[in-house]
């Protein structure tokens, strides 16, 4: 599944020398599609690299198979239900790295149960976000994610 | 007549002649003791003729008396034989006349008493020339005489013999005679006390004394009698006897006198001795809670103390004297319960005396007589006066009866108890079981409870905690009557009387079918526990599954609308827009319900909740609300309560929100909170535009809306929550209302006290 696809981006104010690479974890083709459009209007230039399971997300974080020569993500976007291994399985997994745990992951679900939000904060996740049904907010959401986590943030050199 | 060869003459023959005529037995001898007259009267008596007898000399005279010759008292006279006064009794002399007595028992068969009188005859110069004797027979006068002096002094040996007091007095008083007795009973004797007067020396006073019977016997002519102490303390009977003389005056009295202290005494003693036993009956038999009858030899009643009256309703006057079995047959048996059976039972202890009988008995109420258990024992009379006789006593049991009645109550409440009741002693040897504890257990006979248990050892156990005196209350297997366990709920205890165990009592309730149910229960509370688990997942389902599809039908029609606008006709536009309305008013829909079903299980503990800042805070962020509708909303001072506050903040802006939205003017809104009944009610009121009677109850149920969407906006289910809120907090939720006048929601909250502040809630409850 493994799409990788190359976004032209308006770079306004670039703290990133190169287009920002973002990993979306998403089982769902619509959300996939939704973010993409979401993100195509985004302030900063990016690449949307996609996975649909967490296995496939782990490999491609650890460089594993077929993605051997893939970027290491400046942002994670990890959906919580996902097939043979859940968002918070990665989430687990990713934080437990030494390598790994200072990618900041932004949970970005349908969920709004409370031991979801509980769960992911105790996982480490950076930010906890529910999809909003309506897509002005839902493209405002990414917007603002986009700005926080990429322009806003100071996050640690390579 | 004879003729005398003597100077006498003619004188002897006048002399003859005067002899002959004299009418007592005479006869005259001359010097020489020849009988010279013999007269008739003297052939009398002596039976011989003067002619036999005249002429013969030597005293022949003496024959016909003595039955031999010797001197007589006419030879007395002459001076001739003084020996002769020897044979005479009372010889006496006047002048030369000598008279004298004489007995001769051979004279007459029986022999006789002769008076003679005789005297010497002188011739002229005054010699004695012969003698006179007359003869008298006075052998009757003389044996009377003898007699009379026989008798008195037999009168007067009876008199001195007599242990009364006998004393002869005149008119005077004086004292002429008395008997031995009363001279030694003066310490005189008896001449002494002759001529002095009976008051001096025995009344040692000077005149008779007050209540003497002799003066008025004297006065009266008749006896008379009293009682007299003296000053030494002797009590006398007296009694005064009057004397008549030959004229019939009376010429003294007799006083018989008879000491009689020690029957006085005696008297006393017997008087004392009656009043000991009428006290005994009268005080202390009569006091005596114990009715008593006292039957003689022949079962009559002698005797019945005041107990028996009250009990029997009977009066001593009526019955005693009377035969006990007839009374028995007429009139006892009806007092009783069971009158054959009394009167059996008694009659047949007179009929055989012999032995204790001992029963029971029912008196029956009637008139004065009370209704009363009583205890007949009675026994024979052995010894004393009524030997052969039966005494009956009657004890009254009605306590002990009523207290047996009693007992058989509690016994009977024992019997009918649903727990299995049984006894034991210490030492385990069971003896009292309840019909339950047969059912339950069987006879278990004189077996240790600890047999019924399970687990003997066990049993012991509690077995010695009772009777080491403690109770023991618990669980425990035991074995039913069919050889089934039963769970056996026990409360076993030991029964002391002054700190020593007398009994071991065990309640036993059968809590099989209860443990059963209750296991039952538990499942049913698992099964629920699963239902509840799997509303969760519903309710996670609902947050996550349900609004993902959701939120690709809302974005995507958006996208739709967004990019190809310019491409759309008016129709797409519209059917366009009905579906995001769609997609928008379905995700509220999920968000109620997941709202709803997590009240249960999203709940916080109860904690102290200062409702009138909760209800500040609820209007704040309802400002916006309030404003537009141009509302008002006024509140009472509100208490402090035991709440879940997030939940309570939900109701106060449910009903306030509801308030603000179903109205057709300006809402006025207002809030107030009341204490009654350990419950705090909240009330709600508004002036909207009310609801209808038949909706109240379909308010409060899910999704059940009573407007058109386009009329008031709202799931419906806001109330359903309020009341699935209240509910949790043990509070009804209700709605007074009519359509057009507003209406009024109560809610009770359940006035818990504040654990961390106990003080608060009693500082209240003392100004209310």
């Amino acid at each position: 599944m493994g799409t990788n696809t190359m976004l032209k981006t308006k770079s306004l104010e670039p703290s990133l020398a190169r287009p920002a690479e973002i990993l979306l974890v998403e089982d769902s083709p619509g959300d996939v599609r939704l973010m993409q459009e979401a993100l195509k209007e985004g302030k900063v230039a990016n690449r949307v690299h996609v996975v649909g399971d967490g296995v496939e997300a782990m490999a491609f974080l650890r460089r594993q198979g077929d993605f051997a020569d893939v970027p290491r993500p400046d942002l994670i976007l990890l959906d919580l239900n996902l097939p043979k291994k859940d968002g918070r399985e990665v989430l687990a997994e990713l934080k437990a790295d030494d390598d790994l745990r200072r990618i900041p992951v932004v949970v970005l679900t349908t969920s709004r149960a409370e031991e979801d939000i509980l769960k992911a904060y105790d996982l480490h996740a950076n930010c906890y976000m529910t999809k909003p049904v309506d897509l002005g907010q839902f493209l405002n959401l990414v917007k603002e994610i986009e700005e926080y986590w990429l322009l806003m943030v100071r996050l640690p050199q390579e | 007549m004879t003729r005398l060869d003597t100077p006498l003459g003619d004188t002897e023959e006048r002399l003859g002649q005067i002899i002959a005529f004299l009418p007592d037995p005479t006869m005259v001898v001359d010097r020489s003791g020849t009988i010279i007259a013999w007269n008739r009267a003297m052939e009398d008596l002596t039976g011989r003729s003067a002619d036999e007898m005249v002429g013969q000399g030597d005293h022949a005279y003496a024959l016909p008396f003595y039955g031999e010759r010797r001197p007589v008292l006419v030879d007395v006279a002459m001076g001739a034989a003084p020996e002769a006064e020897q044979q005479y009794e009372a010889l006496s002399r006047h002048g030369e006349t000598v008279t004298a007595e004489v007995t001769l028992p051979g004279f007459r068969p029986g022999g006789a008493i002769l008076w003679c009188k005789a005297a010497p005859l002188r011739d002229s110069q005054g010699r004695i020339v012969g003698a006179i004797e007359s003869i008298r027979d006075v052998t009757e006068p003389r044996r009377a005489r003898q007699r009379l002096q026989q008798s008195e002094t037999e009168k007067r040996t009876i008199l001195d013999a007599a242990l009364e007091h006998v004393i002869l007095q005149d008119r005077a008083m004086r004292i002429v005679w008395a008997n031995t007795s009363a001279a030694e009973s003066a310490g005189m004797s008896r001449d002494d006390l002759i001529g002095r007067h009976c008051y001096e020396i025995w009344g040692r006073r000077s005149d008779a004394c007050p209540g003497c019977p002799v003066l008025p016997a004297i006065e009266t002519d008749r006896p008379h009698e009293c009682e007299q102490t003296t000053p030494d303390g002797r009590v006398w009977y007296l009694r005064g006897y009057p004397i008549k003389g030959p004229d019939g005056a009376v010429t003294g009295a007799v006083e018989m006198t008879r000491e009689i202290t020690g029957q006085k005494r005696r008297e006393q003693a017997l008087a004392d001795s009656e009043a000991r036993y009428r006290s005994l009956t009268d005080d202390v038999l009569d006091s005596s809670a114990v009715g008593i009858f006292i039957l003689d030899a022949g079962f009559k009643v002698v005797w019945v103390n005041r107990s028996l009256e009250r009990y029997f309703g009977l009066r001593r006057e009526e019955i005693i004297g009377q035969d006990k079995r007839t009374l028995i047959r007429e009139r006892i048996k009806h007092t009783f319960e069971n009158p054959d059976r009394f009167a059996d039972k008694v009659l047949a202890t007179y009929d055989d005396n012999t032995y204790i009988e001992n029963f029971l008995c029912h008196v029956l109420p009637s008139g004065d007589r009370e209704d009363r258990w009583l205890e007949h024992w009675s026994q024979p009379i052995r010894s004393g006066l009524y030997a052969g006789g039966r005494i009956e006593h009657y004890t009254d049991v009605t306590d002990r009866v009523r207290a047996e009645e009693n007992l058989k109550t509690f016994k009977d409440a024992l019997e009918n108890s649903t727990d299995a009741i049984g006894i034991s002693t210490p030492q385990g040897v069971h003896y009292y079981q309840n019909e339950t504890f047969t059912r339950m257990f069987g006879d278990i006979g004189n077996d240790p409870p600890s047999t019924i248990y399970v687990d003997h050892k066990v049993g012991r156990e509690v077995f010695d905690a009772i009777t080491s005196g403690q109770e023991w209350s618990g669980e425990v297997e035991m074995n039913g009557k069919d050889g089934n366990a039963l769970s056996i709920l026990l409360r076993a205890y030991p029964v002391k009387r002054e700190g020593r165990t007398i009994a071991v009592v065990g309640v036993h309730t059968d809590i099989t079918a209860r443990k059963r149910a209750e296991a039952a229960l538990a499942e049913k509370a698992d099964e629920l526990a699963r239902s509840n688990a799997d509303l969760q997942e519903f309710a996670y389902v609902a947050s996550h599954d349900l609004q993902e599809p959701l939120r690709m039908v809302s974005s995507y029609v958006q996208l739709l609308e967004k990019r190809y606008a310019d491409a759309l006709d008016g129709e797409a536009r519209e059917f366009i827009g009905y579906a995001a309305g769609g997609a928008k008013r379905m995700q509220t829909l999920i968000n109620d319900l997941l709202q709803y079903s997590r009240v249960g299980t999203r709940g916080k503990p109860f904690a102290p909740t200062d409702c009138e800042a909760l209800l500040e805070e609820v209007l704040s962020n309802l400002e916006v609300a309030i404003t537009e509708a141009g509302a008002r909303v006024t509140h009472d001072p509100l208490p402090r309560i035991m709440a879940d506050e997030a939940q309570l903040a939900r109701v106060f802006q449910n009903l306030v929100g509801n308030a603000l939205k179903y109205c057709d003017g300006p809402p006025e809104i207002h809030v107030s909170a009341e204490r009654r009944g350990g419950q705090w009610a909240f009330r709600v009121r508004d002036n909207g535009i009310g609801i209808d009677p038949d909706q109240r109850e379909r308010i409060f149920v899910v999704f059940r809306r009573l407007h058109r969407q386009n009329e008031y906006s709202g799931t419906g289910v806001g109330l359903a929550i309020s009341k699935r809120i209240v509910e949790r907090h043990g509070g009804r939720i209700r709605v007074e209302s009519e359509p057009g006048a507003g209406s009024t929601f109560i809610f009770t909250i359940p006035d818990r006290k504040d654990p961390s502040d106990g003080n608060e809630h009693d500082a209240e409850d003392e100004e209310s």
